[in-house]
């Protein structure tokens, strides 16, 4: 177990872009959970004297990153922000990835009435045009960031449970998993380790993909009123709420935001490719 | 010949298939339709037949993959159809199977050596480092380095495949194996080590074989007594001698002289058989092989001949045969 773990790391590390979005990742963790004791300022304390202020590129060396429409400084509510938006990524590929996943393989293992019931569900939801159901889905629970994420989640699972169904027929057919069948194995354990891994492949391409819309749907949900209150720092919040200020040629106040989506979206594909190459033996030489 | 292991009676196995003509009734493929035959313990039973056959589906019937339309599989005298959950992990424990293509019955996700142990650990036999140190003393018997326990089944060549499929099916020490056409998709090099590994493992560790396969060289080369199967029936068997000698239904000779002889020179008798295989769905009357048989008369395109013994170890259903008295 030892070595294999080690020809992870080895293979891991010959792709540098992989090792570079892997500190990156680690980086906004980092402000994800320090992120408010790196500013001194308060990020929901607005002062209206201080709007729009530009950065240290015009020699505001208090607010670096300049202030927004309401005079809050940025530096201080992207640092917050990390929190919020890492958490709301994160929980939403964990929650979609779980269930995705599993009605995915019971319903292109078990086949059937199973199957038919499960995809007919999931023919249900994609009908909906996705952010009018998080909308939906938010009116019904109530707001909150939990409901939010659940929302986003509920939103994403049925495309996941598609794509995993469909490898899921194709790796069902295959003689290995006969042959494990008819050596005595039982259905949880074939699941488990023959047709999971070898459906993993298109699962994390859809789930890498998935951080950024989950940031920008958040933002959605609260400019909508009905996800997160807009007071609170938010990337994908403070992306949307600043591009009026674009027009006034203040760039700043959704630049800024967007770099950090940017990065957090970049680090974990780039993540997420190296993962999967390295976990993927037939790639390793 | 020893005690009967496995007893297949009057297998049949129906597909529906949708309809050209009606909306809603469906036809029925019949890709076995009454196949009988028994397996004895250490014989290596040779079973052969055109593509479509119903071979294949003999061994999902054999292994329980899928359940029978109708008939009785017997093993020691115990019913396959009605066994529960723990006498069936016990016949699965017995009877193991090695597939056709050894590129796609092994997961490409894992290690050999955890290939290997992989029936040990689903019966939950020996500690962790006991399933290793068989899977090593396995490679070894097989013919595998044991420096390759770490590797992928990608990083090693169809035979060497077969070898690890073969290592795999020895793992939970089977009284039967069944090889589905094991050597077909390898070079025929490969094919005279892997059928050579076979018989020498037979001998060695006391087995008996299902041996599937459309190859009439590899089948006489290994097999002690052969069935010949037609459109899912079984037309003859008897023992690999005579059979090759002596064969009587009129299917088995026209197969025996599609044999290509690896001689320029020698004159060679060649009639092909004519006509194709019928459809499985719309069988003939009769004898299922009369459209094509150039001896068939009335009482073949009427009624279905049944398997008679011709002497204690040849049986053949063929209505033209006369039993001796």
């Amino acid at each position: 177990m030892d070595t294999e773990f080690m020809m992870f790391i080895k293979q891991f590390k010959k792709n540098r872009l992989a090792v570079l979005a892997f500190f990156v990742a680690l980086a906004l963790v980092f402000i994800a959970l320090l992120g408010s004791r790196l500013t001194a300022f308060d990020p929901l304390s607005t002062n209206l004297d201080a709007r729009l202020l530009p950065g240290f590129w015009a020699d505001n060396y208090e607010n670096m990153l300049g202030t927004d429409g309401l005079g809050r400084d940025l530096l201080a509510r992207l640092l917050y922000g990390a929190k919020i938006s890492l958490k709301v990524g994160y929980t939403v590929i964990i929650i979609t990835a779980f269930v995705g996943i599993i009605l995915g393989i019971i319903s292109g293992y078990y086949g059937g009435i199973l199957d038919m019931l499960i995809m007919r569900v999931v023919d249900i939801v994609l009908a909906f045009p996705p952010l009018l159901l998080a909308l939906v889905i938010v009116a019904a629970l109530g707001t909150g960031i939990e409901k939010a994420m659940l929302a986003i989640a509920i939103v994403y699972i049925p495309g996941l449970a598609r794509i995993v169904r469909g490898s899921v027929l194709t790796v069902k057919e295959l003689p290995y998993i006969e042959a494990t069948l008819a050596m005595g194995g039982g259905h949880f354990w074939i699941m488990l380790r023959h047709v999971l891994p070898n459906i993993i492949t298109p699962t994390v391409v859809y789930l890498t993909l998935l951080l950024g819309d989950a940031i920008l749907y958040t933002a959605a949900l609260g400019f909508l009123g009905v996800g997160i209150d807009p007071s609170i720092p938010e990337w994908g919040a403070m992306l949307s709420g600043g591009k009026d200020y674009l027009l006034l040629g203040k760039w700043w106040v959704t630049v800024f935001p967007g770099i950090m989506i940017f990065l957090a979206v970049l680090s974990f594909n780039l993540l997420g490719d190296g993962l999967r190459e390295a976990m993927d033996a037939k790639l390793r030489v | 010949m020893g005690k009967t292991l496995l007893s297949v009676k009057n297998l049949q196995k129906h597909y529906p298939v949708k309809s050209n003509d009606h909306l809603f009734r469906s036809d029925w493929l019949k890709a076995l339709d009454g196949v009988d035959f028994e397996i004895f313990e250490g014989e290596t039973l040779g079973l052969v037949g055109e593509s479509g056959c119903g071979k294949s589906t003999t061994r999902r019937m054999l292994l329980r993959i899928e359940p029978p339309t109708a008939g009785k599989i017997d093993y020691q005298g115990v019913d396959l159809l009605h066994m529960h959950a723990a006498e069936l992990k016990a016949y699965r424990r017995n009877v193991q199977m090695v597939y056709q293509d050894p590129y796609s019955s092994l997961d490409p996700k894992w290690k050999v050596i955890n290939l290997i142990t992989e029936p040990l650990r689903i019966h939950g036999i020996g500690t962790s480092s006991q399933r290793t140190e068989k899977a090593v003393e396995l490679m070894r018997l097989v013919g595998l380095r044991e420096e390759c326990k770490s590797a992928y089944p990608h990083e090693f060549s169809g035979g060497q495949r077969q070898r690890i499929c073969i290592a795999r099916a020895l793992a939970l020490d089977p009284q039967i194996i069944i090889a589905d056409e094991p050597v077909s998709a390898l070079d025929v090099s490969i094919q005279a080590q892997v059928l050579n590994l076979f018989k020498e493992l037979k001998h060695r560790l006391n087995l008996t074989y299902l041996f599937i396969s459309h190859d009439l060289n590899v089948i006489r080369y290994i097999s002690d007594r052969v069935a010949v199967m037609y459109l899912g029936k079984i037309v003859e068997t008897a023992t690999t001698e005579e059979l090759f000698e002596n064969p009587l239904h009129p299917y088995t000779n026209a197969l025996l002289k599609a044999i290509p002889v690896p001689n320029p020179r020698e004159k060679y008798d060649f009639k092909i058989l004519g006509g194709e295989v019928p459809s499985p769905i719309n069988t003939p009357d009769g004898c299922a092989f009369h459209p094509r048989c150039e001896y068939a008369d009335d009482r073949c395109r009427s009624e279905l001949p049944g398997l008679k013994s011709i002497t204690e170890t040849h049986s053949a259903a063929c209505h033209l045969i006369n039993v001796p008295k």
